[in-house]
């Protein structure tokens, strides 16, 4: 049974996917809101591709990537994952 | 900031490829003398990366056929396929097409680019959604974003994944289109197609296959991959190019869908554009021809693949999942990929050097791809160049 995506648990998921993403590579950086995902954490377009597809899986929701083009930080990525809720 | 800058990592790139010798990316080819060899670096070297598969480009019938053309009907139509650019030519081959696959209409494009964004990003729009393999070709990406629809990826080849998406989707929009390729262009592995018909036919989504690399290749008629299956009745749309198996230029789009005809006169990218030269048209046409009589030229192609397949494996490379017309040795890093390029053409073989982005995953893969037109001396030739950048 899929969680039911608002703010308060999308920001807590994003944050936590993007944490571990970190700690299991060794980077030393504490995500936030304002975390760039890809100056910052160093994502690649395939490691966008599986932290999509595990907050897709864990709200039962899809995103389409046309509305992934303006994401930069982590708080863009909650705010398009609640508004494809 | 110069309107120039953003390109600074890339021509960064370019002159890190190129600093040693001649250029990986856009190599000149200085003389063609034949389907399977050429002139390079001032070298005759064994083309080994020119998607050349059946070997046509020298065939007599193709040759004498585009000859005629020229001197019959000129050099280009000077004009869109809407307009003036509608010969004799265009209108047969699209019967010829819809003949070959046993479906109501063909399209004929000017190049498989346009086939694939003058289709997606005309037939699907707001509303509706496309889910697309994650490594399909940059037309199928571009017709996509285009389109207006929602763009979803599904993972590579994972039937359940693609499962999973499109039922997430249906009842959100109008209709599902499901992208898929016969076989991929970088790792020359296939697709699933199978067991993506199972979810077409479970959600009643719309399936769309691309068989640039497989037309001419697998299948009793050689129509690719879906023929190969037994389950070409189930694409909603088959597209494909001119520009490899059959060694000229152009592609096509064929359906069973009686709505297909009139998509020609809203899709920009067929509407706004030249149409083939009647010369390309005709040597498309003698190449369908004898790829349609000469089911030998698929069988000596697959055992030009399934050897270099097989030595490559034998030699260490680490290689796609399944022999097929492109066997692609991935290589970690791209210096050390660069490195065994230059040495395999000093050997005397041209490939394909790919690096990223333009491979899946982060690696980089010597790409190559086998022609019929290879003597076993030439793929023994091949293997040894490779077996030099082991040693």
């Amino acid at each position: 049974m899929c969680a039911m995506l608002n703010w308060v648990n999308c920001q807590a998921a994003v944050l936590r996917l993007a944490q571990d993403y970190c700690d299991t590579h060794n980077k030393s950086v504490r995500v936030s809101e304002s975390t760039d995902l890809i100056d910052e954490i160093g994502l690649t377009s395939l490691d966008v591709m599986e932290l999509i597809e595990s907050l897709e899986d864990e709200f039962d929701i899809a995103l389409p990537i046309n509305d992934l083009a303006e994401v930069r930080t982590v708080g863009d990525l909650i705010e398009v994952a609640v508004k494809a809720a | 900031m110069s309107l120039f800058d953003k390109f600074a990592d890339v021509a960064d790139l370019y002159a890190h490829l190129t600093e040693d010798g001649i250029a990986p990316v856009g190599t000149p080819i200085e003389r063609v003398l034949s389907p399977t060899h050429g002139i390079v670096d001032g070298k005759e070297v064994i083309l080994a990366g020119t998607n050349n598969y059946l070997g046509l480009t020298y065939d007599p019938a193709c040759i004498e056929a585009g000859k005629q053309s020229l001197d019959e009907e000129g050099t280009g139509t000077t004009g869109s396929r809407l307009a003036n650019g509608s010969y004799h030519g265009h209108h047969a081959l699209e019967a010829e097409l819809s003949r070959a696959f046993c479906m109501r209409s063909a399209i004929v494009f000017t190049t498989g680019y346009q086939a694939n964004l003058g289709i997606i990003s005309t037939i699907v729009g707001r509303g509706d959604a496309i889910v697309m393999d994650a490594d399909s070709h940059a037309s199928i990406y571009d017709g996509a974003k285009m389109s207006g629809a929602d763009v979803h990826r599904f993972r590579h080849n994972d039937a359940a994944d693609l499962a999973k998406r499109v039922k997430r989707l249906k009842s959100k929009v109008d209709h599902v289109l499901i992208i898929t390729e016969g076989i991929f262009s970088m790792l020359g592995d296939r697709a699933p197609i199978r067991e993506i018909v199972e979810v077409k036919r479970e959600s009643g989504a719309y399936l769309m296959i691309d068989e640039a690399h497989s037309f001419g290749i697998l299948g009793p008629r050689g129509l690719g991959l879906a023929e190969a299956q037994g389950c070409l009745q189930d694409m909603d749309f088959v597209l494909g190019t001119f520009s490899k198996s059959l060694g000229s230029v152009g592609g096509y789009c064929v359906s069973d869908h009686e709505g297909l005809d009139a998509v020609r006169h809203s899709m920009r990218a067929y509407m706004f554009t030249a149409s083939s030269t009647p010369a390309s048209i005709a040597t498309v046409r003698a190449a369908l021809q004898v790829m349609q009589e000469r089911p030998e030229l698929r069988a000596q192609l697959r055992r030009n693949f399934e050897r270099v397949y097989e030595g490559l494996k034998n030699l260490g490379f680490v290689l796609g999942p399944q022999p097929g017309p492109v066997v692609a040795a991935r290589f970690e890093d791209a210096t050390e990929a660069l490195h065994a390029w230059r040495r395999l053409l000093a050997a005397g073989v041209y490939v394909n050097l790919v690096v990223p982005p333009a491979t899946p995953g982060q690696y980089s893969l010597l790409r190559c791809s086998l022609s019929a037109a290879h003597s076993d001396d030439e793929v023994d030739r091949i293997l040894a160049g490779y077996a030099r950048i082991q040693s």
